[in-house]
């Protein structure tokens, strides 16, 4: 059964989600990351925007 | 840069066209203009004579360069704060970065959009982004210009992309 996290459990990931959405986060923590981002749509948009952003910072220079 | 220091003055020429198109680069990025950043990358290097006798040999001249700039940038900042904030609740009052009308331009023009945004963050977020994402400096690195930990540095870039993913999404 997929419990849906409170608020207080995408606090807990909040500083971890850049690691997560560029993948550098060690394996342990990334599964941790994992079981909370599959039962939290609003992180996993977060995770979305994120990997968008990133990939648009990777632009060249003016 | 210690011939430089050693008042071989004919030895900056090598640096400036070295460093001359990151450092406008690094500019541009937090002023979006384009000749103002060409005068403060002029003033860049003015700076980096007048205050050659400070680089202490050995000390990475990159981050030294950038240290330049950041304080180069910090006083046009700080010269031109009032303008900016009444530019910065000029563009919030039209809207033209929010919601419906935010999305429709970062369709017809991502780059500028985020341009655009990255300049809506708090100045130090700003540098940050620019420091890290387009300038290519470690955390290691941001670290010693910032006199903090590269832990600490890391949390403050990751918090900066947060910011701007509020900002740019919303």
């Amino acid at each position: 059964m997929n419990i849906t996290p409170s608020s207080s459990d995408c606090l807990d990931v909040a500083d971890l989600l850049v690691d997560y959405a560029e993948h550098s986060l060690p394996p342990e923590q990334t599964a941790r990351m994992a079981a909370h981002v599959a039962n939290c749509p609003r992180c996993q948009e977060r995770v979305a925007q994120l990997q968008e952003l990133g990939a648009n910072l990777k632009q060249p220079s003016p | 840069m210690a011939a430089v220091q050693a008042d071989d003055l004919d030895q900056v020429v090598p640096l400036f066209e070295r460093y001359q198109g990151p450092l406008f680069n690094f500019l541009y990025r937090l002023t979006s203009d384009y000749e103002t950043s060409q005068d403060l990358t002029q003033t860049v290097f003015e700076r980096l004579l007048k205050y050659r006798a400070s680089y202490r040999p050995g000390q990475p001249f990159r981050a030294w360069a950038y240290q330049l700039a950041r304080n180069v940038h910090t006083d046009h900042w700080q010269r031109n704060q009032k303008m900016r904030t009444t530019d910065v609740v000029e563009v919030e009052r039209k809207g033209a970065l929010g919601g419906a009308a935010f999305r429709h331009t970062a369709a017809v023009d991502r780059e500028q959009d985020l341009h655009e945004a990255m300049a809506l963050l708090p100045p130090a977020q700003h540098e940050i982004l620019v420091l890290h994402r387009f300038q290519g400096f470690s955390y290691e690195e941001i670290a010693d210009m910032l006199g903090c930990t590269a832990g600490a540095a890391k949390v403050k870039a990751h918090r900066a992309l947060q910011a701007l993913r509020t900002i740019y999404f919303n």
